[in-house]
């Protein structure tokens, strides 16, 4: 690279990147890299479903899983499934797809930087970006549990009584962007490296 | 029982914390600190010991927790799980109850080295020290069962939904009773069964509730007539052991009784393929003691809405003493605080459990290490609340409704099985009469409820009494057959015939296979001459069952008594494609073939019956065959006296007498074939039998002098009088007999006899 000055409008530039680094990317199933968070215009949001093989809570959400990605996949919004477990493994995030009828698109987390820049802690948990501005840069408007099925391990109802994200979406769908909500999520806690 | 564990736990200074400095180490008092847990030291010991039944490969837990890896990576998951009480799943306070076998409660010592070990980052220490767990196989723990019980087909569990009570309702294959002795359920690895609960019934029922419901099984949480004989209580819930009865109290099974094998499921996010097993143990032993569920249930729940300690209490009074050997309590999603227990009239407190968190999800059956021993009078409480708020996290409705009682889970249920030994077997019928009466009182007016009332008054043959609740039952339900029949045997015990024929004609038409009945019926046809009555009834009931041999018996008996052995040989001769091999059938069939003049035929069937076995649940029963097969030989015995083949006599009154030695007509024959080959020496011993037998069997003097020879006969019977004692008796009946001699003009047999008088 040439000796150069610094031009005022790279300085910006640089700043302005510092400040909304780029989305962090995965890897798919076949090994190729993915970025769920990088999307083209007309995606209206994406929802992360954080999710793991050996957890029976996030388990048991695989079908409202599947139901709310079919649900509001018309409305522009995009569903993943992420595996952020720095020892996960396709052939067996295969076959637990394949138990339980997952056909969403997949990244796995090896180095925890998708959980971690939304937030996530445990499966199931889920994280909802919009993208707004001309870089469609992703903007966290949720963060917590699918529903409140889940009070505690071993404190659930029968059925759930409030549909937080389920309710989140359907505001989405209709065009509005929320403001933050932040809910807890029950379930087990992502297996970070001790 | 699992062997309670020994935490090690080590003096370690603690290091305080202030304005960032330890004090410790500013200080420099403290000897350096000991290391904190590590995997291979401290935290092995207890996962391996308390986690792996179900955290391994192919266990029922969500994942594996056999090696440091797997455990480490969930550190901070198990850390929090055991410190709230979520794992080991163990609801029950463990200083409110006695001794509980297969207690899975973690010592509080054991759930510090965790969260402490966990804290510090879950350190592996030396793994090379570390011996591999003994994993637990997934076989049968109890060894290989005597029968093993599988579902027809897998039942498929949804994906997603409400948990799930579904009842199977599987065939046992059994040719002739058993006594189970233990039971082991094998989940088969699926994660999806919370609990089960095992029973078995004898009726129908259970059959016809799972034809009326489509699919595989049929959905309730009610299992109507389904139980468990002798008071068992028998569960399933993830790590508890396999259930043995207590000693002596064996239960019956017989041939036709179903299984019933209620599952409570809950969905697991994918369709679920649930097929477990189950494994009968057999024993040899027919139960020697009683045992008995007593049932305490609140029949009136009405939860405000937003109540957050909606209490119910129920009590009970034991009228015998009696063991509680376990229990089971249940409610539903409300419930909160479960208190279970006694006070003897001494006035003390014996606590028999307190759940403080009832978890609906993680019920269970409970059984204590030892029995706990309360005395006649004991008051059994139930003491619940119930938390209809919506600070309840397990409420099924948000924001809360009003819930009463009913058997769907969403409507509420307080109630508590507990199982109870006996200390004598004819105190069941107290409890099952003070149970029945608790249940009628508290509200449960049913037809059951008064029909066990009926029956436990009728089996301690207060039958004036039972009179009544058999007529409350019969008032609810008309055609309980059962309630027809008992009430009918109370009427003829009262010797009214006239109001017993109509309840069994009633009872035979709400169910015809009741062989009991039939010849309840048949008997009192018989007893008042309407012999063809009897005999069509019986008739009937061998069109529907030919395999009925009672029924068969009676019929040919009934056709004897109205002197029509021919029908009587056309009924035994139908039964053979059944009975050929039973001693019985053969018996009477050979005798009924004499009569007819079928000599030949007759007297092989004689001969068949000395080989033949009674069999009771598949082995030999001894006593019942030998009855049978001496009175076969003595038949033989008179046959071959027809034919004058004396040594053929001699032979079949030894066989007689070999296998009962106390049969009176055989002893008396052999006698007198003694007399006649003139050996008194041989006929004496028999004669002392006769004189050993109760009273009421002893012949007389006339009998016993009809078939012996004049003088003789009066000789040995003397004889064998002096030899058993009776010396008086012997020398009166000598002095008499020579008295009487002289009188009839024989003074040399007045003189014999005087010869022998004095030789006594």
């Amino acid at each position: 690279m040439h000796l150069n000055l610094f031009p005022l409008g790279g300085l910006i530039g640089l700043i302005s990147a510092v400040a909304t680094p780029a989305p962090p990317a995965g890897v798919d199933l076949a090994g190729q890299p993915v970025a769920p968070l990088q999307v083209s215009t007309g995606t209206r949001a994406v929802v992360l479903f954080f999710t793991a093989p050996d957890c029976p809570i996030a388990n048991r959400y695989a079908p409202t899983m599947s139901r709310l990605a079919a649900e509001f996949a018309d409305s522009a919004i995009t569903t993943w499934l992420i595996y952020a477990d720095d020892l996960g493994d396709p052939p067996v995030i295969q076959q637990h797809q394949t138990d339980f009828r997952l056909k969403l698109p997949t990244a796995l987390d090896h180095d925890f930087a998708i959980a971690d820049y939304a937030g996530a802690t445990v499966t199931p948990e889920a994280a909802v970006f919009v993208f707004s501005g001309e870089d469609r840069s992703p903007q966290l408007v949720y963060r917590g549990r699918i529903d409140d099925q889940y009070q505690g391990f071993g404190q659930f109802r029968p059925a759930a009584t409030q549909h937080e994200l389920h309710d989140l979406l359907t505001r989405i769908a209709t065009g509005e962007v929320p403001e933050l909500i932040t809910t807890k999520a029950i379930g087990c806690y992502l297996p970070r490296p001790q | 029982m699992r062997v309670q564990l020994q935490v090690r736990r080590r003096a370690r200074p603690r290091l305080k914390k202030i304005g960032g400095l330890i004090v410790g180490g500013l200080v420099g008092t403290l000897a350096p600190a000991e290391p904190g847990p590590d995997f291979a030291t401290d935290i092995a010991p207890i996962i391996y010991q308390n986690c792996i039944d179900c955290h391994r490969p192919g266990g029922i837990g969500p994942f594996s927790l056999t090696d440091y890896p797997a455990v480490s990576r969930r550190a901070r998951q198990i850390a929090e799980v055991v410190e709230d009480g979520y794992m080991p799943p163990w609801k029950p306070n463990p200083h409110r109850s006695p001794v509980l076998i297969g207690d899975r409660s973690l010592p509080p010592a054991a759930i510090d080295l965790i969260v402490e070990w966990a804290a510090a980052g879950a350190p592996a220490g030396d793994l090379s020290s570390l011996a591999p767990p003994i994993v637990p196989t997934q076989d049968w723990a109890l060894g290989h069962p005597d029968l093993i019980i599988d579902f027809p087909a897998a039942y498929e569990l949804a994906a997603e939904g409400h948990d799930v009570f579904q009842n199977f309702v599987l065939r046992i294959p059994l040719a002739e009773r058993r006594f189970v002795r233990a039971l082991e359920f094998l989940p088969e690895a699926s994660l999806v069964i919370h609990h089960a609960v095992i029973a078995f019934d004898a009726t129908p029922q259970s059959r016809q509730r799972d034809e009326a419901d489509p699919g595989l099984g049929f959905t309730s949480m009610d299992r109507g007539r389904a139980s468990t004989p002798n008071g068992h209580i028998i569960g399933w819930t993830p790590g508890q052991v396999p259930y043995e009865v207590y000693p002596g109290t064996a239960f019956e099974l017989t041939p036709g009784t179903d299984l019933v094998v209620q599952l409570h499921l809950l969905p697991s996010g994918k369709p679920e393929r649930v097929s477990p097993r189950v494994g009968l143990y057999f024993s040899d032993e027919p139960p020697t003691r009683s045992g008995f569920v007593a049932l305490l249930r609140e029949h009136v729940i009405d939860i405000p809405a937003g109540e957050s300690a909606y209490p119910i209490r129920e009590e009970f009074i034991l009228p015998t003493a009696a063991a509680v050997l376990g229990l089971y309590p249940h409610a539903h999603y409300l419930g909160r605080d479960l208190q279970i227990y006694a006070e003897p009239p001494d006035g003390t407190r014996r606590w028999l459990m307190h759940i403080p968190d009832w978890d609906f999800n993680w019920q269970s059956d409970y059984r204590f290490a030892t029995p706990l021993e309360l005395p006649a009078g004991t008051k059994l409480v139930m003491a619940y609340t119930f938390d209809n708020s919506a600070a309840n996290p397990r409420n099924p409705r948000n924001p809360p409704e009003r819930v009463r009682g009913g058997w769907s889970s969403f409507d509420e249920m307080g109630e508590v099985a507990i199982q109870l030994l006996l200390s004598d077997r004819s105190d069941l019928p107290l409890l099952e009469e003070a149970q029945a009466r608790y249940l009628i009182d508290s509200g449960e007016k049913s037809a059951d409820t008064f029909y066990n009332l009926g029956l436990a008054l009728d089996r301690q043959h207060r039958f004036p009494e039972a009179i009544s609740p058999y007529e409350n039952a019969l008032r609810l339900d008309p055609t309980n057959a059962a309630a027809l029949n008992n009430l009918g045997g109370i009427y003829e015990r009262l010797n009214a015939a006239d109001r017993a024929i109509p309840l069994y004609e009633r009872a035979l038409a709400a169910d015809p296979a009741l062989t009991v009945t039939r010849l309840n019926l048949a008997h009192l046809f018989q007893r008042d001459g309407r012999t063809v009555e009897a005999a069509n009834v019986l008739r009937q009931g061998l069109a529907l069952r030919p395999e009925d041999l009672p029924l068969r018996l009676a019929l040919a008996e009934s056709q004897i008594a109205g002197r029509n052995a021919a029908g009587a040989l056309v009924t035994l001769e139908q039964g053979l494609p059944w009975h050929h091999q039973d001693p019985r059938l053969r018996f009477h069939l050979g005798q009924i073939r004499l009569v007819n003049q079928q000599l030949e035929a007759g007297l092989a069937d004689l001969q068949a019956v000395t080989n033949l076995s009674l069999l009771t649940d598949g082995s030999v029963d001894v006593a019942a065959t030998n009855l049978i097969r001496g009175n076969a030989y003595f038949a033989l015995a008179l046959l071959a006296q027809q034919r004058r083949d004396l040594p053929e006599v001699e032979r079949r009154l030894a066989d007689c007498l070999a296998v009962r030695p106390h049969h009176r007509d055989a002893l008396l024959m052999s006698a007198g074939v003694a007399m006649i080959q003139d050996t008194p020496t041989v006929a004496i011993p028999h004669l002392v039998g006769l004189l050993q037998l109760p009273p009421d069997q002893r012949p007389t003097e006339d009998e016993v002098l009809g078939i012996m020879p004049f003088p003789d006969g009066v000789h040995v019977w003397a004889q064998a009088l002096a030899a058993t004692g009776q010396g008086d008796t012997a020398r009166e009946f000598l002095a008499r007999h020579a008295a009487e001699a002289r009188q009839r003009g024989r003074p040399e047999w007045g003189e014999l006899m005087e010869s022998w008088l004095r030789e006594l």
